[in-house]
């Protein structure tokens, strides 16, 4: 695995830059920021292409559909915005929220809205409608909502009361897997979907598997430490081949997601993770390349927004 | 990383806006104009209220007047208020701000009402003299009270013991306060005494030091009756030699017993309080002084008339003095006061009426012969060894051999119910009786069990080479996780070190050579036993080289996947039943699963409308059903709320109570 060096180092925003994904193809770079802007950034080149106003708040989070034409942001607004992202128009406002939204995920047809807020709640919105009411709140968690993703048939968010909630819509059930410490970040970690990378507030990136037997819950594959996140919401992301994680001490940190070490509870301590400097502040995310863990050329290509309002791609 | 840049005149940072197209020459401040439209409507709103063709705006306030200054009649002026920033303390000038009292306003007659219905008592902690009937305690605190009224110094004591009253008497505020500085009831009030002549106390020659002998206070019983004194008894049945005689009550005994014997010529220098108890002591004696002797009997005082005697000098003569007391009559006393022995009649009945004793003491060692402070025993009592515990703790009573004890097995439940044969099966040992958690466990397994509780810890080291090896306190597996762990004592290295040597000796299972004294070994261990590291803890900080992961990562190293998948992690997961909206699921392109909820109809109507409440909340057009407070919205949550609710046609409520034009439009304003 050869270490990522800067590819761009994208001076997007005043103040934290909270969040940076790439969109489904992976040439472009959104990162939303403290100045309640959404900067759309080309990766390759590394210039800024358009910037999203809306927000009264820091924007939180975003997600961008599969086929690139919206975009969903959350912010500390308490408002989920919808974005037309050729135009750069609000398409819907989605008030619902009573505290700041921490999170947002889109289904692959752009037709659903997942978002997650600080007052527990998750709201999921129908995007075909006009719609001015969620068009169902989950109330599950004890705390607030830090973390969601979305696949075809489940939602999965991650609480900071400990808890992944998995809701599965095909089966009509809620799986509740209690880890123990918050947990800031969750998202996919392979393409089969078995995989969920969990970042949590005791400073470890594990990685589950979520097909648990009959009865049983889910088992940690792997724990990744050697990062700092304890204070911060640091959302972390992982492919076949790769775990990649921000921190608190300013380093991006890589692992190596082969699993041949052995089990879960030293194997992936063994593991040394490259920790890349190229932040001043706090890391607050990290996003792989879509198609990274192919085999393409696009295989070490991440993104990492830093509170010193620096986007980073690195290759 | 380029420095950065301030535009000063812009006011921006250029880095952040590399290209000069992006900077801008002017930023929003303030909140921004509304729009032309709204502006118009809300000229358009204002107007409405237009009753006449008058120019001017009509308010429809009634207020007729002028405005006035909000401060007219306060303390503020146009200019603004602001309170004196000094704060000056009354404390010191407290006592010139002298509050008005009650009293002030009373005159001499109110006074005296409130004096007359006040009443003054004596505070009963307080109150020394009250306490006199409360017995054995009284005795105990000054070695004299009434309640054994007479009963002095070492004798209270020795009472006190005997009955077995150790009572703190707390009742006084005096006692109380004496405690705090160290007194203990029983004692004198005064330095430090020595005992050199007390064999329990010391060995050898040394001084031993005792609190002093409390003062025994001459305190009288209250008379608690209006007789006079000498009422009920009647001088003359009183016999001739009135020194003996012990008729009535208890009265005379006590003038008996410490009764001063007379001055007599030959016994002046031999004088010993109560000796002359039953003797009489007619020599050197007229009528009329035994008359005055016998009235002097009836007072409860002692020694008091006999001025001619000195006390101190009647404390030469050793010996126990036993006056009416036992049986025999004592020789000695007969012999050194040249007095006749006492009549056995008057003895055998002083013997008689005095409270029975219990086994006789044994006397203490011969050459005792005064007690603590230099004295004599008084008259009528010896000097006595304290009652050693015999053999040890009581044991009770023998128990008798058929004995079997009153336990009877509880009745079972289960007694009742039929054996079904499988018993056998399921390894049931006989039948009835109440399962106690022992039966279940077969003797094989408890000794078994044994075996390996016996086994498990390791016999404990020999001590090395004779020397004086003090047994680990932390055994080798705690001794061997605290190295892995957390190293305390970061800023004192020679501690460190001697904590990491200990524990490493701990580890080996060796004994100590006295690397670390007691208490620091005790600390260590203690330390040992905090910073142990658990396993689940030690996975975060596992190193390659950690060794207690050499077990498990040796087994993983060749294990199969099945194996390494089975010690893994597991997460504790629940399963909710969650019903997904059946709209969710059509967006999602799922098929809904059974329990998905149902997909609520139009409503149309309300769409554009959330939860404002609208009069058909409140009004009821249809009989029948109820209203519901908040609206029904095609997108609220699965749980149906009770009923549905059959609504009156928008139309008709907004030409009842008509918005007029287009205030619905408000809602797109999100």
């Amino acid at each position: 695995m050869k270490t990522p060096r800067i590819r761009h180092k994208l001076a997007s925003h005043t103040g934290s830059a909270n969040v940076a994904v790439f969109d489904t193809t992976g040439d472009y770079v959104f990162s939303g920021g403290q100045d309640k802007r959404i900067v759309l950034s080309n990766a390759g080149s590394g210039q800024p292409v358009q910037s999203y106003e809306g927000h009264g708040w820091a924007v939180q989070g975003i997600a961008v559909s599969a086929d690139g034409g919206q975009m969903a942001s959350c912010g500390g607004d308490r408002l989920v915005f919808v974005w037309d992202i050729g135009t750069a128009q609000i398409s819907r406002k989605l008030v619902g929220h009573q505290q700041r939204v921490d999170c947002v995920a889109v289904n692959a047809s752009g037709s659903v809205v997942a978002s997650g807020s600080f007052d527990k709640t998750v709201c999921i919105w129908d995007l075909r409608a006009a719609p001015r009411t969620p068009l169902q709140v989950l109330r599950e968690s004890r705390d607030g909502v830090s973390s969601l993703a979305m696949t075809d048939s489940e939602i999965i968010s991650g609480s900071i009361d400990g808890c992944v909630r998995t809701y599965d819509m095909r089966m009509g059930r809620m799986l509740e897997d209690s880890l123990g410490s918050p947990v800031v970040a969750a998202s996919i970690a392979d393409r089969a979907g078995r995989l969920l990378v969990v970042g949590c507030m005791d400073s470890t990136v594990q990685l589950l598997d979520r097909r648990g037997g009959n009865g049983s819950g889910s088992t940690v594959v792997a724990t990744f430490t050697g990062h700092r996140c304890a204070e911060y919401r640091i959302r972390c992301d992982a492919s076949d081949a790769v775990v990649a994680s921000g921190s608190e001490d300013g380093f991006v940190y890589v692992w190596s997601a082969v699993c041949g070490g052995g089990d879960g509870d030293s194997g992936g301590g063994r593991q040394h993770a490259s920790r890349l400097a190229g932040h001043a502040g706090i890391v607050n995310g990290v996003m792989l390349h879509p198609q990274s863990g192919t085999g393409s050329a696009n295989d070490g290509v991440m993104v990492s927004a830093g509170s010193d309002g620096n986007v980073i791609v690195w290759e | 990383m380029a420095k950065r840049q301030y535009d000063s005149e812009r006011g921006q940072r250029t880095d952040d806006f590399p290209d000069a197209n992006d900077r801008v020459d002017y930023i929003y401040v303030g909140t921004e104009f509304q729009s032309p439209q709204e502006q118009r409507r809300r000229e358009l709103k204002g107007r409405r209220g237009q009753w006449d063709d008058k120019p001017k705006d009509y308010s429809r306030d009634a207020f007729k007047g002028g405005f006035s200054a909000g401060y007219f009649g306060t303390v503020g002026s146009k200019e603004g208020w602001r309170p004196s920033a000094e704060f000056v303390s009354s404390r010191g000038s407290r006592a010139q701000l002298r509050q008005l009292r009650p009293e002030d306003y009373m005159d001499a007659e109110d006074l005296a009402d409130l004096q007359a219905s006040q009443s003054i008592t004596v505070n009963s902690a307080f109150d020394g003299a009250g306490q006199l009937e409360s017995g054995v305690t009284r005795a105990l605190d000054d070695g004299g009270g009434a309640g054994y009224a007479g009963v002095v110094g070492a004798v209270a004591e020795m009472l006190a013991s005997e009955l077995g009253a150790v009572q703190i008497c707390n009742n006084r505020v005096g006692d109380r306060i004496m405690a705090v500085m160290g007194w203990k009831p029983g004692q004198g009030v005064g330095p430090l005494t020595r005992d050199a002549g007390h064999p329990a106390g010391g060995m050898g020659g040394t001084v031993s030091l005792l609190p002093p002998r409390p003062v025994p206070t001459a305190s009288a019983a209250l008379k608690q009756d209006w007789h006079g004194i000498g009422y009920g008894v009647d001088l003359n049945t009183l016999p001739a030699d009135a020194e003996d005689s012990s008729d009535g009550p208890l009265l005379p005994l006590l003038g008996t017993l410490f009764k001063r014997k007379p001055a007599s010529a030959s016994g002046s220098a031999k004088r010993t309080p109560g000796a002359d108890s039953g003797k009489s002591v007619k020599a050197g004696r007229t009528k009329q002084q035994q008359q005055q002797k016998k009235v002097d009997r009836q007072r409860l005082s002692f020694g008091v008339f006999d001025d001619d005697d000195d006390d101190d000098a009647d404390y030469n003569s050793g010996g126990g003095y036993i006056a009416g007391r036992s049986t025999a009559p004592s020789k000695s006393v007969g012999s050194e006061l040249g007095d006749s022995d006492p009549p056995p009649s008057q003895l055998a009945r002083l013997a008689s009426e005095a409270p029975a004793r219990p086994a006789a003491r044994q006397a203490l060692m011969p050459g005792i012969t005064h007690c603590h402070d230099d004295r004599p025993p008084l008259p009528g009592f010896t000097l006595f060894a304290p009652i050693e515990p015999a053999t040890g703790p009581y044991e009770g009573p023998s128990v008798p051999s058929t004995f079997t004890g009153i336990r009877r097995p509880a009745a079972s439940r289960w007694d009742a119910v039929p054996a079904t044969g499988s018993e056998s099966r399921l390894g049931d040992r006989g039948g009835g009786g109440s399962r106690s958690r022992p039966t279940l466990v077969t003797a094989n397994d408890r000794a078994q069990l044994g075996i390996m509780e016996a086994a498990r810890k390791p016999p404990p080291p020999p001590p090395p080479r004779g020397q004086q090896v003090s047994q680990a306190i932390v055994d080798t597996e705690t001794a061997r996780a605290a190295l892995e762990g957390f190293m305390p004592y970061s800023s004192d290295p020679a501690r460190q070190a001697r904590y990491r040597r200990y524990l490493e000796q701990c580890a080996a299972g060796s004994g100590l050579d006295g690397v670390v004294s007691a208490d620091e070994e005790a600390e260590f261990s203690h330390m040992a036993r905090i910073f142990k590291p658990n396993t689940a803890m030690l996975s975060r900080f596992a190193t390659a080289g950690s060794s207690l992961d050499a077990d498990s990562g040796s087994r993983s190293g060749g294990s199969g996947e099945g194996e390494r998948r089975g010690r893994r992690k597991e997460v504790a997961r629940t399963v909710h039943e969650w019903a997904p909206h059946q709209l969710l699921c059509k967006r999602m392109g799922l098929p809904a699963p059974a329990n998905a909820a149902p997909l609520k109809e139009a409503a149309a109507p309300e769409s554009g409308r959330p939860r404002r409440m609208r009069a058909a909340d409140f009004i009821q057009l249809d009989s029948g059903n109820m209203p519901l407070v908040m609206a029904n919205d095609a997108h609220t949550s699965p749980t149906d709320r009770a009923g549905t609710t059959k609504r009156p046609d928008m139309a008709l409520f907004q030409s009842i109570f008509g918005d007029g034009d287009g205030s619905d439009r408000h809602e797109d304003k999100v």
